[in-house]
């Protein structure tokens, strides 16, 4: 019975001790202590940035495009629109910071300065963006990349919309005239004067073989007399008479000449700038013709890019 | 010999050949290419539009169409009977409308190639050899659809008998226990 006694009673004054010390442990004086016995800083100074973040801008809709239509030899004008949001307000963007591009892996980024602030609510906006598109850009799916900028240069940008710009077969051919000077019955492998004839791919279409369809040039004068499609030849290099021999009323496949899209005006008559040369060749004279001026009549020649 | 060398001299320097480009351009637009074909299914039709270009030089180009397609899924329509397209200088947008129609025995996975070659019509000018350009365009037509080969008929009532037996079984069973 005693022992009992005894055992609540140090119960009772163990609480109390116990209850009594609980408050000098949470304020950290036995922390303070330890740290000055063992030499820790007991307090120190730290500086703290708190900062209040404004809404960040986004780009909450670009409208979809259609498809778009190159144009020959020029440019395709796109406008779109796409809405800019700020939960801080319209106020807070920077309508000179609106941007939009047209990107495509391994492509030329196209893009315009001139973008212009529409119609706008408490929180939303509407720009309109034109962007040219080139005749030599590749056909395919195109992203819109628009962007907008608040006034504390926190950005948005969205990139989920994008358009599919069509293929052209297109092409062009220079020089106006093609001409041989002086021919007689001797002559041979004689290239044209003002050889060759350049072809442009005034499209985007990404690769297309020559064909040239050539016929007999009949005497104007004796019609029974000709300069057979057979007497030339046609070539991607100079003079061409290493070049493939045509064959009258035939398409003739013009071997190692091809035409990619490309930028003609940088002008180097190769793929860089989409243009293939084609080097016509007479090779000779058939020996029994006579005096007179030769033309291919209804059947004109053609170069076709297949 | 004498006669020969006499001819050679009349001829010498008097056959001058000349060969006039009229620089023509022409242009066809199209919605679908090698990379991007057009999907219908077994059956289906629609029609396509492509469009023709002039917008180099000053003349007025007629275009003649040659089609040619893979089990002649594709004809042209609203064309006249020589299929010629005049197109005038410095237009981009003369429609040239492909009906595509889709055999209804195509299967998923099909492919049919259409091919139209436009030929300019040369214009008619005496004394000269004229080179007109070609431009062609072609593009795949691949028959979509359920492409999932058919399950086969017996294990489908092998199937629906095995489910009728479970179910059979089920019900005896409680029966059974409910007997009990």
């Amino acid at each position: 019975m005693e022992d009992k006694k005894r055992g609540l009673n140090v119960l009772i004054v163990g609480s109390i001790i116990l209850l009594l010390t609980l408050p000098f442990m949470s304020s950290g004086i036995f922390t303070n202590f330890y740290n000055k016995l063992t030499g820790r800083a007991t307090s120190g100074t730290a500086s703290l940035n708190i900062t209040v973040a404004a809404y960040a801008p986004t780009i909450i809709e670009v409208r979809e495009i259609a498809a778009q239509n190159p144009t020959e030899s020029g440019t395709t004008v796109i406008i779109f629109n796409f809405t800019a949001y700020d939960g801080n307000g319209v106020s807070y963007l920077d309508d000179a910071t609106a941007e939009a591009y047209f990107q495509r892996a391994g492509q030329t980024t196209r893009s315009n300065t001139s973008c212009f602030a529409g119609a706008s609510s408490t929180n939303y906006k509407n720009y309109t963006r034109s962007i040219a598109m080139y005749y030599f850009d590749q056909t395919g799916a195109w992203t819109v990349n628009a962007s907008i900028v608040d006034i504390n240069g926190v950005a948005g940008e969205n990139t989920s919309t994008t358009f599919t710009y069509n293929q052209l077969a297109a092409m062009t051919m220079s020089p106006g005239a093609l001409s041989w000077a002086t021919v007689n019955l001797a002559t041979t492998d004689t290239g044209a004067s003002n050889n060759p004839i350049v072809v442009n791919n005034t499209g985007n279409k990404a690769t297309s073989s020559l064909n040239l369809t050539a016929y007999n040039l009949m005497g104007e004068t004796t019609a029974t007399h000709y300069i057979y499609a057979g007497n030339f030849s046609v070539g991607g290099t100079t003079a061409g008479c290493s070049g493939v021999v045509m064959s009258n009323a035939t398409s003739k496949n013009i071997t190692g000449v091809t035409l990619v899209n490309g930028n003609n005006s940088i002008g180097t008559n190769n793929t860089a700038s989409g243009q293939a040369p084609l080097y016509f060749c007479l090779k000779a004279v058939p020996q029994t013709i006579s005096s007179q001026a030769y033309s291919s009549g209804v059947n004109a020649w053609n170069v076709a890019m297949i | 010999m004498i006669k020969n060398n006499l001819q050679k001299s009349v001829l010498a320097g008097v056959l001058v050949i000349t060969l006039l480009s009229l620089i023509s351009a022409s242009g066809v637009v199209s919605p679908y290419w090698s990379d991007n074909p057009l999907r219908l299914n077994p059956g289906e039709t629609t029609t396509i539009n492509l469009t023709l270009q002039n917008m180099v030089g000053d003349q007025d180009i007629t275009f003649q169409a040659k089609l040619s397609s893979e089990e002649n899924i594709a004809t042209l329509i609203n064309a006249n009977s020589e299929a010629k397209y005049l197109v005038p200088s410095k237009t981009k947008d003369v429609p040239v409308t492909l009906q595509i129609q889709v055999p209804s025995d195509a299967k998923a996975g099909d492919t049919y190639k259409v091919d139209v070659l436009f030929n300019e019509i040369a214009s008619s000018q005496g004394g000269m050899l004229h080179v007109t350009s070609s431009v062609s365009t072609s593009f795949p037509v691949e028959v979509t659809g359920n492409n999932t080969t058919a399950f086969p008929s017996y294990l489908a009532w092998l199937l629906t008998g095995l489910i009728l037996l479970v179910i059979i079984t089920m019900i005896c069973f409680k029966k059974k226990k409910k007997n009990k």
